[in-house]
């Protein structure tokens, strides 16, 4: 019934709570696009995605009594994305014996900073395709997430507040220290180069 | 200040983060130091880098399978409820909207979706524009998407290598602090550097590619604006709160060239017009 499509996402969830059985159908339909951008990126593979977002679309339909709705019914769902997303990610941070992340993204950046001094590298151009996740990757994890909801999803900094449940300067703090640390691995992908006619004693384009 | 601001302390200079005292400090100190004018700069530009990271749509199996769970879910729901009521897992009832009707309408209601489908759109050209670094993400199954469809043909693995060679404009880094009062004269010095350069034969030389995440707006401006951008200039900008971070723009049409300041934000999409901070003619 198409009634069903005009419904706001509140009335559909208090629906499904009364037992309607197509009603929770009809709101993931209406931000399963969405919520798996924000997977895909939280996890950067198909796979995971999906079982996250399954995962995620399972325990609202079964927490739907639980929903308050003092927030949006979409902040709800995407923060139930979003832990689905952290529990694996968590997960998967524990599975491989990396270094600590400060440890390894200097290894990068010290790559990175003798490519650039020297010859520049058509060599890494390949690479540095998986960059920008290999480097997501060794960030704590609250950093990365909110770095994914604010600069990869372009969600507002109270959005993402509201949705990783903290205050929105935590959550620019943590994008703040998130970027900071990329800086050095994603820098190269902007072509930085310091100018010549810098009059500083200091030659470098990123000092620290 | 005698000593440089780490990045993390640009960075949160950028964000507003800072107590009073330690942002003035800051700001004085970028107001005289181009290397962390810069480092800011490129601050800026990590969000943009994140933001251009293309994403696949979501694959219609994995919609195929989100249907199916949650058909499962209501049937053993009902189950519990009472035997009584039936409901078939996987087959849509006659009140199921099927998946494909979906209006656009519900898709693109809420916060940040709009602005996603913008990024995404955005990440369509710079992958179209040969800049396909970050193109890790890419599927086979997302070719099959409408959205993403054009990137099948650009980004394929064995493109990379040659992607320099297909940017229109050529890239420069003059490391001109350009100015408004003086942007005619700096703007002409960089374009006889820059030919110079190419009239000795290294303009195939390593940085002659405009900087990631240019091409986009110089394929959007070109397209608005009807010019032919011949070189972009990776440079500063001495703008109304201190050195930003710049693509100078130099187009050419039948009466000579112009030069255009863009800033870098108009890779994000919206009007690439907006972005131009100054122009002038040479």
């Amino acid at each position: 019934m198409d009634a069903a499509q005009e419904l706001p996402d509140k009335e559909l969830l208090s629906r499904h709570t009364q037992g309607d059985e197509q009603a929770f159908a009809v709101l993931v339909r209406r931000h399963r696009e969405r919520l798996w951008a924000v997977a895909i990126r939280m996890m950067n593979d198909p796979e995971e995605a999906s079982d996250a977002l399954q995962d995620a679309f399972l325990s609202a339909f079964r927490a739907a009594d639980r929903f308050r709705g003092d927030s949006q019914v979409t902040t709800w769902l995407h923060r139930i994305v979003v832990n689905a997303c952290h529990d694996r990610l968590r997960r998967r941070k524990v599975r491989p014996a990396t270094p600590t992340e400060d440890e390894t993204l200097d290894v990068i950046s010290n790559e990175r900073l003798g490519r650039i001094g020297g010859a520049p590298d058509h060599a890494s151009q390949t690479e540095s395709r998986l960059d920008v996740h290999a480097a997501l990757e060794l960030l704590p994890l609250d950093q990365r997430m909110a770095l994914t909801l604010v600069d990869m999803l372009g969600y507002r900094v109270d959005e993402a507040a509201e949705i990783l449940e903290v205050a929105s300067g935590t959550v620019k703090s943590r994008c703040a220290r998130g970027r900071a640390k990329l800086l050095p691995s994603l820098a190269h992908l902007r072509n930085p180069q310091p100018p010549p006619d810098v009059t500083s004693g200091r030659g470098g384009a990123n000092p620290s | 200040m005698t000593s440089h601001p780490d990045a993390e302390a640009l960075a949160f200079f950028a964000e507003g983060l800072l107590e009073p005292g330690e942002e003035r400090s800051i700001a004085d100190h970028i107001d005289t130091c181009v290397p962390c004018a810069v480092t800011l700069g490129e601050l800026n530009g990590v969000t943009r880098v994140l933001a251009e990271v293309p994403a696949p749509a979501l694959p219609q199996d994995v919609a195929d399978l989100l249907d199916g769970r949650i058909a499962e879910a209501s049937a053993e729901r009902s189950a519990d409820d009472g035997p009584m009521r039936k409901s078939r897992p996987g087959v849509p009832s006659e009140s199921a909207p099927s998946a494909s009707v979906t209006p656009i309408s519900a898709k693109r209601r809420g916060f940040g979706l709009t602005r996603f489908m913008m990024v995404a759109a955005v990440a369509v050209f710079v992958i179209g524009g040969g800049t396909a670094v970050i193109g890790g993400l890419m599927t086979d199954r997302q070719s099959e998407t409408g959205a993403a469809a054009p990137l099948s043909e650009e980004s394929s693995e064995e493109n990379l290598p040659d992607t320099a060679q297909s940017y229109a404009a050529e890239g420069f880094e003059s490391g001109t602090l350009y100015t408004e009062d003086t942007l005619t004269e700096q703007a002409t010095k960089t374009l006889n550097a820059a030919e110079g350069e190419g009239d000795m034969g290294v303009q195939s030389q390593e940085d002659a590619e405009p900087p990631h995440g240019a091409q986009e707006c110089v394929t959007r401006l070109e397209a608005a604006t009807g010019v032919r951008v011949t070189l972009v200039d990776d440079a500063l900008w001495e703008g109304p709160e201190g050195p930003e971070r710049v693509w100078v723009l130099f187009t050419r049409h039948d009466a000579g060239a112009d030069v255009m300041v863009l800033d870098p934000i108009c890779a994000r999409g919206g009007d690439v017009t907006a972005s131009v901070l100054a122009k002038e003619s040479l």
